[in-house]
């Protein structure tokens, strides 16, 4: 055999070793061989020499026994992924700058490609959600986010396996060194322990070796915690969706048919068991094949899919509809005296009934639950002449009757959303019915501010100890009332004594207490607030002295 | 001779080798050939081996007659492990002869 006869033969039979590795080999027989050749020998006596290639090639993979085992380490998908990150932070030990800036252009590359994928992946995840959203009910925003728990899910699994194919690809070629190194430390270390003499060794290792272990070891950890954390996520869920299923099983048995959303719950609970099963697995080292997982992850995909577009359907079906499901109303009424100024809140319904004279009648409805449901009418005064109109639940619970009611409403694809509600309807009679709904319009902002002036006269300025007031001593013409207020000295900075002053307040009507008193000065400066002083020459009665109210509260 | 024996010797004698002076692969496969009648070309799995465990460092030398040589140098990994090994080697050769001898005695 000639020496390339030779080195090809021994290159093709060593093809399972990295090529970095078997280019090593060959130039180290190479090498032999011409020494040989050089010591006087012809190439066929010094190949002959080395013996046969069967025995070298065997001793060699015996060496590499690593090579052999690694391939075994394929079908573990799991251990594949933290052997890659744990060998990726080990091979920056021994690479150059040159290899880790290589290193880092690479993952960037990955991290676009990943980036582009996302795009299909948003698109397919928006146009659900609008689909879903699109539904109107509450039910549907639940699907639209299940949806894109879904998508997102699947994203992740695929980019992470992208990136780690990736990597495995482009990267680990190059610190299959580092690999080998890393293997053939680990079973020197067995081989060591098993001798009793693994102590020797740790004292014998080097730094660089130390902070190998280490991160190793960090990377390790870290991993087994975040499966852990992951775990203990996984098992609440499990318990809850298991709940959801055999609510689900109970309502099947009782005539309720929504078999999407039994297979999406199912779906959800078996990729719930898969997902531990695995980060279980994980945990405790075990292997598990890379296509179980992904036939496993492809059937629970498929079924969610089948569930929720089935699950989508029936809920499209579904009417709902804003009323009571049950036909036993209870009805409370009360009488309340009109006012023109009255402004009632929170009603539902307003009708005329011209029986009523000055008296305004509200009615509460709601289902008759009988001892499940005790209301309390509350009328309370909120605000100015404002009266609101609330109720306190109590004793509400949910009980067998509203269940049945649920389940009988189901049955029929129905769902009465406003089951609980209590509708609240007012009668006035058709002249009061004007005024209440003019006094409701001016009432459809939440404040309503007004401003005023009232002229007082300035008895006296005296200085506050606090530079930013000064206090004046006022009175009203005609009005033997005299009150010291406080007043910001911005306002009131050219204010002087004895002479009369036009006071501009603002307030929102609402918040005014319930024993305002509008000729009262303390009153108008603790409620209102000042927010203008302007000098007056008017006199007597010619001086301006608004209503707070004004036309609107025809006081 | 049982190629089994040959293959635990051959490392210690490899790292009993390096350790007096860096070699180069070939002086390598010379010098133990020439010790235990071997397969030459199966004593380099065991250099490589070595140095995947960290026994040996390499460098490159260029050489007046022939191929750029590698040579092998022991790291203090390497003098721990031919330590041991020789430990090793005499306590179980001793042993070893010791019953032998025994039993010749017994005969």
């Amino acid at each position: 055999m000639s020496k390339n006869e030779f080195l090809r033969k021994l290159r093709k039979r060593l093809d399972v070793l990295e090529d970095t590795e078997i280019d090593d080999i060959i130039s180290e027989y190479e090498g032999y061989i011409e020494e040989k050749v050089n010591a006087g020998l012809t190439e066929e006596e010094a190949v002959k020499e080395l013996g046969e290639l069967d025995l070298i090639v065997k001793e060699m993979l015996a060496a590499y026994k690593v090579k052999e085992k690694k391939e075994e380490v394929n079908t573990d998908f799991l251990t594949r992924i933290t052997n890659k990150i744990s060998d990726f932070v080990d091979s920056f030990d021994n690479k150059s700058s040159k290899d880790i800036i290589k290193i880092i252009i690479e993952i960037a590359l990955i991290m676009i490609i990943i980036g582009i994928i996302r795009l299909p992946f948003s698109l397919i995840k928006n146009l659900g959600e609008n689909l879903f959203l699109d539904l109107g009910s509450p039910i549907g925003s639940i699907f639209a986010d299940i949806w894109e728990f879904i998508i997102d899910l699947s994203y992740t699994v695929i980019a992470v396996i992208f990136f780690v194919k990736m990597l495995d690809k482009r990267l680990f070629k190059k610190v299959a060194n580092n690999i080998v190194e890393k293997d053939e430390e680990e079973k020197e270390e067995k081989d060591k322990e098993y001798n009793n003499k693994s102590k020797e060794i740790v004292e014998n290792t080097n730094d660089a070796q130390d902070t190998h272990d280490t991160i190793n070891q960090i990377c390790d950890g870290l991993f087994k915690a975040f499966w852990i954390f992951v775990s203990f996520f996984l098992v609440c869920f499990l318990i809850g969706i298991t709940i959801i299923f055999a609510l689900m099983i109970y309502l099947l048995i009782n005539g309720v048919k929504y078999y999407g959303i039994l297979l999406l719950v199912l779906s959800l609970f078996l990729g719930g068991a898969f997902f531990l099963e695995v980060a279980i697995n994980f945990i405790c080292k075990r292997k598990m094949k890379s296509w179980v997982i992904l036939t496993r992850l492809f059937i629970i995909i498929v079924l969610m899919g089948t569930g929720l577009t089935i699950g989508a359907i029936e809920i499209a079906n579904t009417e709902i509809i804003y009323d009571y499901a049950k036909t036993d109303i209870k009805t409370i009424t009360r009488n309340i005296e009109m006012k023109n100024t009255l402004m009632i809140y929170n009603y539902d319904e307003i009708k005329i009934d011209n029986t009523l004279n000055d008296m305004v009648r509200i009615e509460y409805k709601y289902p008759d639950f009988k001892d499940n449901l005790k209301v309390e009418i509350e009328i309370d005064k909120c605000g100015y002449n404002a009266v609101c109109l609330e109720e306190d639940i109590e004793n509400f619970s949910w009980n067998k009757d509203l269940f049945k009611l649920f389940i009988n409403s189901l049955k029929k694809k129905k769902i009465y959303v406003n089951n609980f509600k209590i509708y609240k309807t007012i009668y006035v009679s058709e002249e009061n019915y004007k005024i209440l709904t003019d006094n409701k319009n001016y009432d459809n902002q939440d404040s309503y501010n007004v401003s005023f002036i009232k002229t007082y006269n300035v008895l006296k300025v005296t200085e506050s100890n606090d530079e930013r007031y000064v206090y004046l001593t006022l009175r009203r013409f005609q009005d033997e009332d005299v009150e010291t207020v406080k007043v910001s000295k911005d306002l009131a900075s050219s204010v002087e004594a004895n002479k009369n002053y036009e006071f501009t307040f603002n307030v929102d009507l609402n918040l005014l207490s319930d024993d305002f008193e509008q000729d009262d000065i303390e009153d108008i400066f603790r409620e209102t607030q000042l927010v203008n002083i302007s000098y007056t020459d008017k006199l007597g009665l010619d001086q301006i002295q608004e209503n707070v109210y004004k036309d609107r509260f025809r006081e | 001779m049982n190629t089994q024996y040959k293959k635990g010797v051959l490392e210690l004698l490899i790292l009993v080798m390096v350790e007096k002076k860096d070699m180069y692969g070939y002086e390598l496969v010379e010098a133990v050939s020439k010790v235990v009648d071997v397969n030459e070309g199966t004593i380099y799995p065991i250099l490589k081996r070595l140095t995947n465990e960290r026994c040996f460092d390499t460098y490159t030398k260029e050489s007046n007659e022939g191929p750029i040589r590698k040579y092998y140098h022991l790291t203090a990994m390497g003098k721990e492990k031919k330590k041991q090994q020789l430990e090793e080697w005499k306590k179980f050769s001793l042993n070893v002869n010791r019953f032998i001898k025994r039993s010749e005695l017994n005969e």
